[in-house]
């Protein structure tokens, strides 16, 4: 398998972790949306939304920080 | 320390993923037979409904949710032992850590499906994420397991990769997955600082989710009115409990597959007796919460609590009660605590012991207080039916299917870990032990000396 190859799967995999950190945010976007409109309570939706989203953020943040650490090129010694 | 010399030592354990015997295979194919009769019955209960199991009114939930309630608490096992221990220093977690955070990876995904199967029309689940209520502590639930398992999942596979860039070096049938696996990691120091530093960040963030998550449990229970569940020592009670069967479970499988792979030179008696003083600390403090728990509804004595207290006590739910306070106190107690007894053997009864007991306190938790629900009802009796046996039997086959295809892929003990132990850990804990002294010099003069010395 060329190197090309194995970078952009590996993107992938990466990607999933955003696609659930936003999906997550989308939904709880939605629901909040939901409880406004049917005049719901809002105080513990919002709290409980910020919480989760910002968890699932900084897990794909330290993902992605460990994919591109890894894959920096370091300097040859001159 | 050198990143090449990692290949020749330690090649006991790459062994497990290269070489398999015929055992290995029968093991398999029994557990993939229960697994399948699993799913037939899961596949019987789709077509006919919830009234293929035993739950009826009053008693509408049972074996599922006890089992989800007991997977998510094993599932304590790994996340949160290998952080705290990691945060501790505690030295001699490096052979454990690994199997631990497996550990909570197939049981979180074992354990979050049974709401989905309790609900008996899956496609049920799509209306919380249509129209869920953000303030019901069940969509609570559903996200902190989701955090629960991307976040242990993230922290099994983070320290992974140094191990996963050996197993790509050595080549062989799987060289493609380990090499998109290992994420381009040759073992530099600037590499190592990276992973070490998500490390750091996971451990101390997977430790609030896994407290979370128990909690969040508890409280599906203790926000309801219901005699028996409505208290406010749930949440820490449920987190005791879980990171008491947690602890139990990991002795069970590390012991077996010690057995199994020759392992006897990395999981050492040492490592049991330590483990067994964690589980002996927690068996005490599960005692005192129940005691705490059922002292208060005694001496209250609110007439729709007693009912659900005598339940247990002398009524139909009392030999489960019994037999649970006999698993989870006596047993553990006395093994653990007596010299002679807290050896291998003894460690590993009184952890099978704690195991069945805590499931047991899940279904004494559950049941009595369905079947004397606070409307006046009738007592109902709740007796599980072959359906939900079945799947209750699928899912333990597919957590040790689960670890077994694992330990085909994947070094069971971390490889790096182990050396970097070997290597540094007997400065590292010479210089923190002189630091910790009376009368000793500063961080600076303590290496100095230490270097002399060396």
């Amino acid at each position: 398998m060329k190197d090309r190859t194995v970078y952009i799967i590996q993107l992938i995999t990466l990607s999933f972790n955003w696609l659930l950190a936003i999906s997550v945010t989308w939904w709880f976007v939605h629901l909040v949306v939901v409880s406004n409109q049917v005049k719901d309570t809002q105080t513990a939706s919002l709290w409980i939304s910020i919480l989760a989203i910002t968890v699932f953020w900084i897990l794909a943040g330290v993902l992605s920080y460990v994919f591109f650490s890894l894959h920096r090129r370091e300097k040859e010694p001159a | 320390m050198s990143y090449q010399n990692l290949r020749d030592e330690d090649e006991a354990l790459f062994r497990p993923i290269y070489e398999t015997d015929r055992s290995f295979y029968a093991v398999v194919i029994a557990l993939t037979a229960i697994f399948l009769f699993g799913l037939g019955c899961y596949i019987h209960q789709l077509i006919y409904g919830l009234g293929a199991t035993g739950m009826d009114e009053p008693v509408s939930w049972a074996f599922y949710i006890v089992d989800f309630v007991f997977f998510i608490g094993i599932s304590h096992a790994g996340t949160l032992i290998s952080a705290i221990l990691r945060l501790s220093k505690a030295e001699w977690r490096r052979p454990i850590t690994r199997m631990a955070e497996v550990i909570t990876g197939i049981v979180l995904a074992i354990g979050g499906l049974h709401p989905i199967i309790d609900l008996g029309r899956p496609d049920r689940i799509l209306h919380l994420f249509e129209r869920g209520r953000l303030q019901s502590p069940l969509l609570w639930d559903l996200t902190s397991v989701t955090a629960y398992f991307t976040a242990s999942t993230i922290y099994l596979y983070v320290p992974m990769i140094p191990d996963i860039a050996l197993l790509r070096d050595r080549g062989g049938k799987l060289k493609n997955l380990y090499r998109i696996l290992a994420w381009g990691y040759k073992g530099t120091p600037k590499q190592k600082h990276a992973l070490e530093r998500a490390i750091n960040i996971l451990m101390v963030m997977v430790i609030p989710i896994a407290i979370s998550v128990h909690t969040i449990i508890a409280w599906i229970f203790g926000m309801t009115l219901q005699p028996g569940w409505h208290s406010t020592i749930f949440g820490p009670y449920f987190v005791v409990g879980a990171i008491y069967s947690g602890i139990a479970a990991l002795v069970i499988v590390m012991l077996a597959f010690r057995k199994i792979y020759h392992f006897e030179d990395y999981l050492k008696e040492i490592h049991f007796q330590y483990l067994g003083t964690l589980l002996l600390v927690v068996a005490l403090l599960w005692t005192y919460f129940t005691f705490n728990e059922y002292l208060t509804t005694f001496y209250g004595h609110e007439p729709a609590e007693m009912r659900v207290f005598l339940y247990k006590f002398t009524g139909g739910y009392a030999p489960f009660f019994w037999a649970m306070v006999f698993c989870n106190f006596l047993l553990p107690v006395v093994i653990l605590s007596n010299k002679k007894l807290k050896k291998i053997p003894g460690i590993l009864i009184a952890s099978i012991g704690v195991v069945i007991g805590m499931w047991l306190e899940r279904l004494i938790i559950i049941i009595p207080t369905l079947a004397n629900p606070r409307l006046p009802y009738p007592t109902g009796m709740y007796i599980p039916s072959i359906t939900e046996i079945g799947i209750a039997g699928a899912a333990t086959s597919a957590f040790l299917l689960g670890f077994m295809g694992f330990s085909k892929l994947f070094p069971l003990i971390s490889i790096w870990e182990t050396k970097e132990g070997r290597e540094h850990s007997v400065h590292e804990v010479s210089m923190r032990l002189r630091e910790y002294l009376p009368g000793q010099l500063d961080k600076s003069g303590v290496e100095a000396s230490v270097k002399a010395e060396l």
